[in-house]
């Protein structure tokens, strides 16, 4: 559960001050394991917000996730890279909530355009506006809710987090192959997803 | 040129996620495919914007409420520990170690099953008359009565002579036939003759068995009752000995003895 395979590849080391945090927080200094929450959260709470879509929920796995790093802790070794560690347990942390919670879970490209619920995304006075940059990024991220789960995995951790194909298919126990495929097949379906809104701009 | 066959390889192109040969040959369409390469210039424009959402981020208090959640809650989880009186520090036990562990304690319960000696069985009979007439009711038909007399220690020499006839029958028992299922109580004395004498291959010779049995207690009574008459004519006519039926399980220790009251039990 908290171990990655065939990860070891492409591993950076950590920082030789992040080593000392982390055996720190393993013998249960709880001052340690507060420092690493402040240093990922960010990472956690973030990458949690866009594979769920909702704060409350991405709270929800955050808090989940580092309850899990506290537990499991000891197991973790310290000649592995610690980031791409934390995405995977979020990532698992995520996949179990969104099985959790089917009435949150994402509606298909199809569907949405089917329910109509595609039209309604965008507050229909902004489209007379010109759509601020704002309510751009707004709509990629109402895109990025209608992908299924692989696909939004996979396009969330290369291109929004950055990570390489190869850390992404780490993470994700994947091929780097099928990696590309979800990612090619998201950008297209993000794309066609924006362009409705952004060709109504006058 | 079908177009939409290079709509996944554009959107790998322009990220760089293609290899060499490949890369190429997106190139060479874009060249010549004035679609595909507006189609191209969207998607980068979308991407910018996916991108974007890196630099996004949520209010302060939204991580402060995570923090708050997670340290309260392991606060939490030790204050139970402690309280439960368990330690609070974690096992750092590897599965190796667990391995070594549970292989200990297996052997240690085998050897111990081992050398464990097998159970005695219960050398007083006394204890075994309690038991057998403990489910039956004492205000029955006048032999179960009986029964209950010689449990409650009320009739005279039941007991020394189930101890000297007991000899006698383990040798008959260790002959028998061995049970196929265990001993079952029942109620009526000719259910209890059939399980007394065992579960055997043939039920009719099992119950015959325990007839001959039972006659054949039944003239030992007699003739013993006959020869004390002699001996004691007024004893005799002033109270009759019970007949005494006895029954044999498989166990050489377990012998079910009747005291049939002459009286009709109402002495």
């Amino acid at each position: 559960m908290m171990t990655g395979s065939g990860c070891a590849a492409e591993q950076t080391p950590e920082p030789e001050e992040f080593t000392r945090l982390l055996k720190r927080a393993k013998t249960g200094d709880a001052s340690a394991f507060r420092q690493i929450i402040v240093q990922h959260q960010r990472q956690v709470l973030m990458t949690a917000l866009r594979l769920l879509g909702r704060l409350e929920l991405a709270q929800d796995a955050a808090q989940e996730v580092f309850l899990r790093l506290h537990k499991y802790l000891h197991r973790y070794n310290e000649a592995r890279e610690f980031s791409p560690w934390l995405y995977q347990v979020t990532v698992n942390v995520c996949r179990d909530i969104n099985r959790h919670s089917r009435e949150n879970s994402m509606l298909s490209l199809e569907e949405l355009q089917y329910s109509g619920a595609l039209e309604e995304a965008v507050d229909p006075i902004d489209l007379e506006a010109v759509v601020s940059r704002a309510e751009e990024r707004r709509i990629i991220a109402e895109a990025l809710k209608t992908l299924p789960e692989k696909e939004r995995e996979a396009l969330v951790l290369r291109d929004i987090e950055g990570l390489s194909t190869k850390k992404v298919a780490c993470i994700l126990g994947s091929s780097e192959s099928t990696v590309r495929s979800q990612v090619s097949s998201a950008r297209v379906k993000i794309k066609k997803f924006a362009e409705r809104f952004l060709r109504r701009k006058p | 040129v079908n177009c939409s066959r290079f709509e996944k390889l554009i959107s790998l192109y322009i990220e760089a996620d293609l290899a060499g040969r490949k890369s190429q040959q997106v190139e060479n369409h874009l060249n010549m495919c004035p679609a595909c390469r507006r189609f191209a210039r969207e998607l980068g424009q979308s991407q910018i914007l996916l991108k974007k959402l890196r630099n996004e981020s949520v209010d302060d208090d939204a991580f402060l409420t995570v923090q708050d959640r997670v340290l309260s809650a392991l606060a939490s989880r030790e204050d139970c520990a402690q309280r439960a009186g368990l330690p609070v520090t974690r096992w750092t036990w590897d599965w190796r170690e667990a391995l070594v562990v549970g292989l200990v304690l297996l052997l240690g319960s085998l050897s111990f099953w081992k050398i464990l000696p097998p159970k005695e069985p219960p050398s007083s009979l006394s204890g075994l008359n309690n038991k057998s007439t403990a489910n039956r009711s004492p205000v029955g038909k006048p032999n179960e009565r009986a029964v209950a007399g010689i449990a409650q220690g009320r009739s005279v020499g039941g007991q020394e002579l189930v101890r000297s006839q007991t000899a006698t029958r383990r040798k008959r028992v260790a002959e028998r036939p061995r049970l196929s299922r265990p001993f079952k109580a029942q109620t009526s004395p000719r259910a209890t003759a059939v399980a007394a004498s065992g579960r055997l291959e043939n039920p009719k010779a099992e119950v015959m068995d325990s007839q001959m049995e039972i006659q054949q207690a039944l003239g030992e009574t007699a003739r013993d009752r006959s020869g004390e008459g002699e001996s004691n004519p007024g004893n005799r006519a002033a109270k009759p000995d019970p007949l005494v039926v006895k029954l044999v399980t498989d166990d050489p220790e377990v012998v079910i003895v009747w005291l049939i009251d002459q009286n009709g039990g109402k002495q």
